[in-house]
């Protein structure tokens, strides 16, 4: 059977797992890509050779017959280019989140609906063995509380470079880009769940609009489970490198019958115990994402709810954000730099 | 006890956040509740109850917590914890406000760690019982202890949560606006705890005086900790104020802070201030203090000492350190807490808001430790 042929929009890191998962695949190929920067172009091609680089998408459909887009942009750059890259009429896989805000992201949903373009997010965590694992263990479980951490290990006193650094083109900080993986985590091993509290920091301060926030603490309920997400740039001091930040990545789930069963992208343990090992990489999940995404186009399915809960994910972060806003620091009418 | 008492008890429970302790305690050592103003006729029977009568009110362990909080309130802290201990061991739904009283008794005496670690086990089965009011009261607890213990970022945190859970017009909102502003104010975020603490005290002023002075009492406390004697000055030139009944801790604190400003030029410790017109102020404050809040009172003994040039005897630091405080709660397995169990508070008791051996300027700073 022919590999389903993926266009790649966006070569720069992002867009470079996804080319390096490529080659793991076995129903999707990606057949070319395209970038705007040069040295973007150059830099990737130097590393995959094999991929045929174009500077515009036009110039890549022109040149390709291709089944499927998958893009990896900035998170600024899709407003404007929104309805070009509907116009490829081709099934489109977009990197998280679905838009900088709930509205955006429904203003994307609500054009590909329009132009009868199937829309799918790409959430590399519901393809991970061991969540698939979790999921499994979890299902139809009682479960009494849930905790999802990431913690990336950058420095979170640096500022990011270029558009993630800047609010208004990324949209916001950690809640937003790793909270994001949390929330559709979470929305994967339990369904539905409300926000019942959030805080955002910028390091030891708290988080206002104009300053992307470090960390986020998210509080919510899933019927009667109880949920903590907690996502930062940083993470807690590596005591064995001086100045630096420790990865850290688990959920922590404790059940009705009191068994804790842990889950980080190695293992599954349950009360300590391991029942399942996987490779942490996240080359595997890319691929079996791309796979998933390949598998779609062929049997022309894109209606179910890992498709749509992406715009619940939405608003659950935007609801996370109005109450850790609401709640304080900066009321209405109060600066900072009073 | 049916389920609808134990609703009823809650509710009165809920209404009696609104008191101030120290009225409260009135009431109940002199069986006036004269003082307690418009309280719902059913909260008077209870209180009533509280103060006079012995023995069951329907089962032990609801009878134990009753009692408990009735010698909380009336600063009997040893009674209190025995009440509480009692309630603990005898299984129902009162387990989870049992445990709440139990971080009280441990945070008034200054153990930072037992009270955290007590507050969990409260929140954790508020919780499990699906209770929001009382997960909203551990969390506010909670955010105390962190406050006093020196952790102002999780103190932040849960004060913040227990703001997001309470229930609107619920009449506690000028409260936690206040203490998020104290948060914020810990934090170093000075420029937003001030207008903040401005806003509760023109919010509450006419309908909740007592929240008012611990605004007000607030803004005292932040002239000294930014510092900023214009501040102090206008507070002391600009607020026409009398003082409420209940508000004995915050109207303490304005003058300890009376004292600071007397005691601290703005250039730092002077030698040159009237002696005696600080110990007045600091005299002021224990006696407004009275048997409450003994880990304050240690500490503006302390500060006498220091003003008066005496050797701190450690007195009423030995004798806090002799308080029976509660048994140390069953070993919980957190996870969503994991972040509040792992914080370090292992200050010893009741460090470090209070030290024999530090300097003069070390213990004004513990100015900064409470939490009002």
């Amino acid at each position: 059977m022919r590999p389903v042929r993926l266009g790649l929009v966006g070569a720069a890191n992002q867009g470079r797992e996804h080319l390096a998962a490529a080659g793991a695949c076995s129903q999707a190929r990606i057949t070319a890509a395209c970038d705007l920067s040069a040295p973007v172009r150059d830099d990737t091609s130097a590393r995959f050779p094999e991929v045929p680089m174009y500077a515009g998408l036009s110039e890549m459909l022109a040149a390709h017959a291709l089944d499927g887009l998958v893009l990896a942009l900035p998170h600024d750059a899709y407003d404007a280019q929104w309805h070009v890259l509907l116009q490829a009429g081709l099934p489109i896989l977009k990197e998280k989140p679905l838009g900088r805000t709930l509205a955006e992201a429904a203003r994307f949903v609500a054009h590909a609906q329009q132009a009868g373009v199937a829309l799918v997010t790409a959430i590399q965590r519901r393809h991970h063995p061991s969540y698939v694992e979790l999921e499994k263990l979890l299902h139809g479980t009682e479960i009494r509380e849930l905790s999802a951490t990431l913690h990336l290990g950058f420095d979170p006193t640096r500022r990011p470079a270029g558009w993630r650094g800047d609010p208004s083109r990324a949209g916001g900080g950690a809640l937003l880009d790793a909270g994001y993986h949390l929330v559709d985590l979470v929305q994967y091993l339990l369904g539905a769940f409300e926000v019942v509290h959030a805080n955002l920091w910028n390091g030891d301060r708290p988080a206002t609009p104009d300053l992307l926030e470090s960390e986020a603490r998210v509080l919510g309920r899933a019927g009667r489970t109880w949920i903590r997400i907690d996502c930062q740039v940083g993470g807690t001091p590596d005591v064995e490198r001086p100045g630096k930040r420790k990865k850290h990545e688990r959920v922590v789930a404790v059940l009705g019958d009191g068994r804790r069963v842990e889950a980080s992208r190695s293992q599954v343990l349950v009360d300590g115990a391991c029942v399942f090992q996987a490779d942490p990489s996240w080359t595997r999940s890319v691929a079996l994402q791309l796979d998933a995404f390949a598998r779609r186009i062929t049997e022309n399915r894109f209606d179910d709810l890992d498709v749509w809960s992406q715009v619940p994910a939405m608003r659950l972060i935007e609801r996370a954000y109005a109450i850790a806003r609401a709640v304080g620091p900066v009321p209405e009418g109060v600066s900072r730099d009073r | 006890m049916t389920g609808d008492d134990l609703g009823t008890v809650r509710r009165l429970l809920q209404h009696l956040r609104v008191l101030d302790r120290v009225a409260l305690a009135c009431a109940l050592e002199n069986g006036s509740l004269s003082c307690l103003g418009p309280a719902p006729e059913a909260l008077v029977r209870l209180l009533a109850h509280m103060g006079t009568v012995e023995g069951d009110v329907g089962s032990p362990g609801l009878s134990n917590c009753l009692a408990g909080w009735g010698a909380y309130y009336g600063a009997r802290y040893e009674d209190a914890s025995r009440c509480f201990e009692k309630a603990w061991s005898l299984p129902g739904p009162w387990a989870s406000w049992a445990a709440l009283g139990l971080c009280k008794v441990a945070s008034d005496l200054g153990h930072w760690a037992l009270a955290r670690d007590w507050g969990l086990v409260a929140l954790h089965l508020a919780r499990e019982e699906n209770d929001f009011e009382r997960h909203s009261e551990a969390a506010g607890a909670l955010g105390e202890v962190f406050l006093r213990a020196g952790q102002p970022k999780l103190a932040y945190e849960l004060v913040s949560l227990d703001a997001a859970l309470l229930p609107p017009g619920s009449g506690y909102r000028d409260r936690l606006t206040n203490y998020l502003a104290v948060c914020l104010g810990r934090l170093g975020e000075h420029s937003l705890a001030e207008p903040l603490l401005w806003h509760g005290f023109f919010a509450a002023r006419e309908h909740d005086p007592v929240s008012a002075a611990y605004s007000r009492a607030s803004l005292y406390v932040l002239s000294a900790l930014i510092p900023n004697r214009s501040l102090f000055c206008r507070l002391e030139a600009g607020i026409s104020h009398s003082v409420a009944s209940g508000a004995e801790l915050p109207e303490a604190i304005v003058e300890c802070v009376r004292a600071y400003w007397g005691a601290a030029g703005t250039s730092g410790p002077s030698s040159g201030f009237e002696r005696s017109e600080v110990l007045a102020h600091l005299e002021r404050a224990r006696a407004m203090l009275g048997p409450f809040y003994p880990v304050e009172r240690a500490w503006v003994r302390e500060l006498v000492c220091h003003v008066a040039g005496e050797p701190y005897d450690e007195a009423e630091l030995e004798s806090l350190r002799q308080r029976r405080s509660p048994a140390p709660p069953p070993p919980l397995r957190h996870v969503l807490d994991a972040h509040l169990a792992d914080a370090d508070l292992s200050t010893p008791l009741p460090f470090p808001l209070l030290g024999g051996g530090r300097s003069a300027g070390d213990a004004w700073q513990a100015l900064r430790m409470f939490f009002i």
